[in-house]
């Protein structure tokens, strides 16, 4: 760690400010801001909190930095890609504010870990990915009484608001959506795509929330959402009232939040929120894919979704494979064709398949795959040798995609098409974890 | 039978249902019957969780409709 180098006049154009001054910097100085997430929304907040001298921020994220992170998660270099995203975002803040003191937490938020996570900061900024952890950690700073900042993005919009979670009258995430949705039914960024300028406003808004609350001027987003919408610039502001049901949802206290599995709650099998536990995600998947109706997205989940409710009823496109049972997979079957191999119509037995993008990391290891990039898929499926597959991404979510596209694609086969759970990076964390690395 | 209409703003994912970001349909009473009336015309939205908010406030009751209400559909949004 660097020697501090105080700087005098650091703060002083907001020292300036009537309503800010001495008092609020010193409140900024003694707070703790813990930001979940070191994302599209929370690159932006860091940078402002830090810049604005926020005492000590914590940050949690288990991800890497990819190459598909750099136009909007903008604390990162090309050099920080297949670093740990905590890690590099800390040394970039640390050199543009060494007063700043920083707490690395380069793990997933869990049910177990997130009360003693949260428990010493005054203000949590939610920065996450995913349904799972928005519901973990409302309903944790909700049983802890700690405010929330919710920021969210979908394509070009935003949302922001603070969870005060001071009285009970105070709302919180339940209060506007009382059960987590089904993840099938609600892309993210990674399935839908995102506009790289739109996080950083709707980050820079979190990040505004939490000094004004902290300081003490304004009018902080209690009890009301924040809306946005980069296309036509329409920003709104909704009153909100809690809801006499949503309370219900919540966990009654820490006990019973550690019991409960959010990524079954919220349908999800996202292994980066859930990894060696394998199957649970299974189950909800399945449920949901029971009485899904949508016929998957296109290519690159850049066409419209097409929901058609009347459907008839699909049954199982493909199969969730956890990373024991693909190496148990591997074990018995050589497979595979080397990468770059163009067509090999043979006696494959299993071919594994990489959906990502040209130049997406981390490379996988321990098997041989062919990459057809999700946005390629529906030129180029053919090339895929025919027989069963198992399909991959970064975590879990495309390939879900991918896998039922290539089912409709392939029309009424024999063959068996498998999802690895939590894409390549769980794949990874398994291998690390048997090597006793 | 009158010939009021609403209008309803759509935000996020819920444009795609509705096929808009901006939606005229028949009149309603009240947010039930709007909303009772949203499952059956377009039954996708049963999947998606959203909020009914009149005049920039979202209630959890039942909120009388006029002709001049401002309308808005609201998902959760996941994205980070």
């Amino acid at each position: 760690m660097k020697p501090k180098k105080p700087i005098g006049d650091r703060y002083i154009r907001q020292l300036m400010l009537d309503g800010f001054g001495w008092e609020a910097q010193q409140k900024l100085a003694k707070s703790r801001i813990l930001v979940a997430g070191a994302g599209g929304l929370g690159c932006p907040s860091l940078l402002y909190l830090a810049a604005a001298g926020v005492g000590t921020i914590g940050i949690v994220d288990f991800d890497l930095v990819q190459g598909s992170n750099l136009h909007r998660q903008i604390l990162f270099t090309e050099e920080d890609i297949g670093k740990p995203k905590v890690e590099q975002a800390i040394r970039h803040l640390q050199e543009r504010n060494s007063e700043v003191e920083f707490i690395p937490y380069q793990q997933m938020l869990s049910p177990d870990n997130c009360f003693d996570l949260l428990g010493s900061f005054d203000i949590v900024l939610d920065g996450t990915d995913n349904f799972s952890t928005r519901y973990l950690l409302n309903d944790a700073c909700y049983l802890l009484r700690k405010p929330l900042v919710m920021g969210a993005i979908s394509q070009f919009e935003g949302q922001v608001s603070l969870f005060r979670n001071k009285i009970d009258t105070d709302v919180n995430y339940r209060d506007l959506f009382p059960n987590p949705p089904r993840t099938d039914q609600i892309r993210n960024c990674a399935e839908a795509g995102v506009l790289g300028v739109l996080p950083g406003l709707i980050g820079m808004q979190m990040a505004n929330e939490a000094i004004k609350f902290i300081a003490g001027i304004g009018a902080p987003l209690v009890n009301r959402l924040f809306t946005y919408n980069a296309l036509s610039n329409q920003s709104d502001i909704f009153e909100l009232s809690a809801n006499p049901d949503s309370r219900r949802g919540i966990p009654a206290d820490r006990a019973a939040l550690e019991k409960t599995d959010y990524v079954v709650l919220c349908g999800e099998g996202i292994a980066g929120q859930n990894p060696g536990e394998g199957g649970k995600g299974d189950k909800a998947d399945k449920a949901d894919r029971g009485d899904r109706a949508d016929g998957g997205d296109k290519a690159g989940g850049r066409a419209r979704q097409k929901i058609e409710s009347a459907g008839p009823e699909k049954a199982d496109d493909f199969i969730d494979i956890e990373p024991p049972e693909l190496e148990k997979l591997l074990q018995k079957l050589n497979t595979g064709v080397p990468k770059g191999t163009k067509t090999n119509r043979t006696d494959q037995p299993v071919t594994l398949l990489d959906v990502r993008e040209w130049g997406e990391e981390p490379e996988p290891k321990g098997f041989e795959y062919i990459q057809v990039p999700m946005s390629e898929l529906t030129t180029r499926w053919e090339e895929i040798p025919e027989g069963d597959l198992v399909i991959f991404c970064q975590s879990g979510i495309r390939s879900k995609h991918a896998a039922r596209l290539l089912n409709g694609l392939r029309g009424d086969t024999d063959t068996t098409i498998y999802n690895l759970s939590g894409g390549i990076l769980n794949w990874l964390r398994y291998q690390n974890t048997e090597n006793g690395s | 039978m009158t010939n009021q209409r609403l209008h309803i703003q759509v935000f996020g994912q819920l444009s795609e249902i509705l096929g808009s970001t901006g939606v005229d349909i028949p009149f309603f009473a009240d947010t039930n019957e709007l909303r009772k009336w949203l499952l059956t015309e377009y039954p996708a939205l049963d999947k998606l969780p959203f909020l009914i908010a009149v005049d920039k406030k979202v209630s959890q009751t039942s909120t009388p409709l006029n002709e001049n209400a401002v309308i808005a559909l609201l998902p959760p949004f996941s994205g980070g």
